[in-house]
């Protein structure tokens, strides 16, 4: 600053300087404009709760849940720690099998919910189902421990289905089935 | 207690990098706190990922946790024993143009751990990053051999790195559980680590450029890949240390640089697979510089690290059996002859990308400056320039059906790579002697 005050620079460096200042201000201004379209202010409205939710210990799980479960128009609010509650049920399977997530494969959120329910389950194996693809879906050879139903209705009488959230639950059974049974519920 | 786990987990792994780089600099090089915090940060994660890594090959549980605590204790020590004695951290005199710099660089990081702590992990940084870290948590702290050779369509990429794993893996040991809240806290201190090597006054300068540094936090998406817990902004950050040393080694021939590059180089194949592109740059670009100058014994220490570790994981992948999801066709001529129409989509579609202003703001115009003076800028350019090529070209093997769904999906995350490292070109614009 105090060269140009002094006339150390010439017409050509202060054409230049402020060439660098206005690339800089356009690089902030395009910047800040970019940012905005990621809504990151929108944070701030959330419901009161979502700052706590967000620090959780299963928070991006959780979050995973409801706003998947929520383009299906359950209401987010009715999704309460269904990754611990799926944790829960699961602890109490002693067998070692696979388990098998039945779906309908044509809801966009389906495969989402999968590897959802897959990393939540680690170590176990979980093989996809999908009822209206079943075709695509690999022969499943292995013991199975349990099925996780997705958009099913449980068989009636199911004496074993346990609910982690709305549209899932978990049946644990020793009997040996084809998953595909599920999908006539 | 949790609060204690953290911090105690969070100071072995920069006790450890501390030490490393006490080591590394050997007092020939005095880097500022800022720059060495970072460094600590970086060569840390290292460190520790590496020793439950190696070590978890035949120590699990307790013994493998206290096994690398044990490691990263001595080198602290020997950090905290060799600082004062080898390495003079610069005196740093601020005026009230850089405080008020400093306290714009602390509000934007202020914001991104906000950002981080409300966002939640990306597709990739929950399903296949996060997941490994729960993996290895439940296996004691070690990956079980049997990860390598299980079926991708349930663990996924099991050939993949696993420096951010085992670095978050490692909180949760320490954590006793996984956690992704805490989580969210240690994503933005790559961040962090950025703006201290960012802060760095290149020898023989006297003024810090503080304008990198605040600009990051002007890419949009720095802000969503820093926070995304994904590897490639931590790989963003390695590459942009591993760059600036080497160039200044380049001009300088400071060895400690030269001892800072190479490790880094080292490292970027550990944190993403797309780290072994840029070694490979990083290292071709420095041997063609260093060959010029007939300094062969320079190349080769700058080589050594990076080739061996290059060797090694390969080795290990092969003799574990680590199955490989099949993304890419063969690399060969009969698929280049097949696949060779693809080449001005490509070129059509990674253009678009680059010129996406709501993504990079106007970032990619630095390298354009520098082209006006190809003879000075060389170097720098290429270690920009060649991975967006390198990284267009490898769509030419793309299995993906259309291919162009792959470019869509994966181009933008590996321009993060070589970001942060245009960014750090900005005041040598101005003084071209540190790219030269």
């Amino acid at each position: 600053m105090e060269r140009w005050f002094r006339g150390g620079l010439g017409a050509r460096q202060i054409s230049l300087h402020g060439l660098a200042a206005l690339f800089v201000a356009a690089f902030i201004g395009l910047g800040v404009a970019g940012i905005e379209r990621f809504h990151l202010h929108d944070l701030l409205r959330d419901e009161p709760r979502a700052a706590l939710h967000a620090i959780t210990r299963d928070a991006t799980n959780d979050e995973y849940f409801r706003a998947l479960l929520e383009a299906q128009g359950v209401p987010r609010s009715s999704v309460i720690r269904p990754t611990s509650k799926l944790r829960s049920i699961l602890s109490t399977i002693s067998e070692d099998g696979s388990l098998v997530f039945v779906a309908p494969r044509s809801r966009p959120e389906t495969d989402v919910l999968y590897q959802l329910v897959r990393t939540i389950s680690l170590p176990r194996k979980v093989i996809n189902g999908y009822c209206d693809a079943p075709a695509k879906t690999r022969p499943v050879t292995e013991p199975v421990s349990a099925y996780i139903l997705y958009a099913i209705n449980p068989p009636p009488n199911t004496q074993n289905a346990l609910s982690f959230a709305p549209e899932l639950s978990v049946i644990v059974t020793p009997e040996v089935r084809t998953w595909t049974t599920f999908c006539s519920q | 207690m949790d609060y204690l786990l953290f911090a105690i987990a969070l100071l072995l792994i920069i006790s450890a990098g501390a030490g490393a780089a006490v080591l590394l600099l050997r007092g020939a090089y005095s880097p500022g706190a800022g720059e060495f915090l970072g460094l600590s940060f970086l060569l840390g994660t290292a460190v520790t990922s590496t020793g439950e890594f190696v070590l978890g090959l035949t120590l699990k549980g307790v013994v493998l946790k206290v096994a690398v605590s044990a490691i990263c204790v001595l080198l602290g020590l020997i950090a905290v024993t060799r600082l004062r004695q080898s390495i003079e951290f610069r005196k740093e005199h601020y005026t009230r143009l850089e405080w008020l710099c400093l306290a714009i660089l602390l509000i934007q990081s202020l914001i991104v751990f906000w950002v981080s702590l409300r966002l939640s992990f990306a597709y990739d940084g929950l399903f296949l990053w996060e997941a490994k870290a729960r993996l290895i948590f439940q296996a004691g702290g070690a990956m079980p051999s049997a990860f390598f050779r299980a079926d991708p369509a349930y663990l996924p990429h099991p050939n993949y790195p696993l420096l951010l794993p085992f670095t978050e893996s490692w909180f949760y040991v320490f954590l006793g559980r996984p956690h992704q809240g805490w989580l969210k806290l240690v994503l933005p201190l790559f961040y962090i680590s950025a703006i201290g090597l960012m802060l760095r006054k290149p020898q023989g300068r006297n003024n810090r450029v503080y304008l990198p540094a605040i600009l990051m936090f002007f890419v949009p998406v720095m802000m969503i890949r820093s926070t995304s817990g994904e590897a490639d902004f931590p790989l963003a950050v390695f590459y942009l240390a591993c760059g600036i040393y080497l160039l200044e080694f380049l001009t300088t021939q400071n060895y400690a640089l030269l001892r800072l590059a190479a490790t880094f180089a080292a490292i970027l194949p550990w944190v993403k697979r797309e780290g072994a592109i840029l070694t490979i740059v990083v290292l071709f670009t420095g041997v063609i510089v260093l060959a010029r100058e007939r300094r062969w014994r320079d190349a080769l220490l700058l080589c050594a690290p990076g080739v061996a570790w290059l060797l090694i994981w390969r080795l290990f992948l092969i003799v574990t059996g680590a199955r490989v999801h099949p993304e890419y066709f063969p690399i060969s001529f009969a698929t280049i002859s097949t696949n060779i129409y693809r080449v001005p989509v490509i070129a059509v579609e990674t253009s678009k990308d680059l010129l996406k202003w709501e993504k990079w703001s106007l970032l990619w115009l630095v390298p354009l400056r520098a082209f006006c003076s190809l003879n000075s800028y060389w170097p720098w350019l290429a270690l920009i320039a060649a991975p967006i090529i390198l990284y267009a070209g490898i769509y030419v093997f793309s299995a993906w059906d259309p291919f162009t769904g792959h470019i869509d999906s994966s181009y933008s995350r590996l321009l993060t790579h070589v970001a942060l490292l245009t960014l750090a070109g900005i005041p040598g614009l101005k003084q071209k002697s540190t790219l030269r």
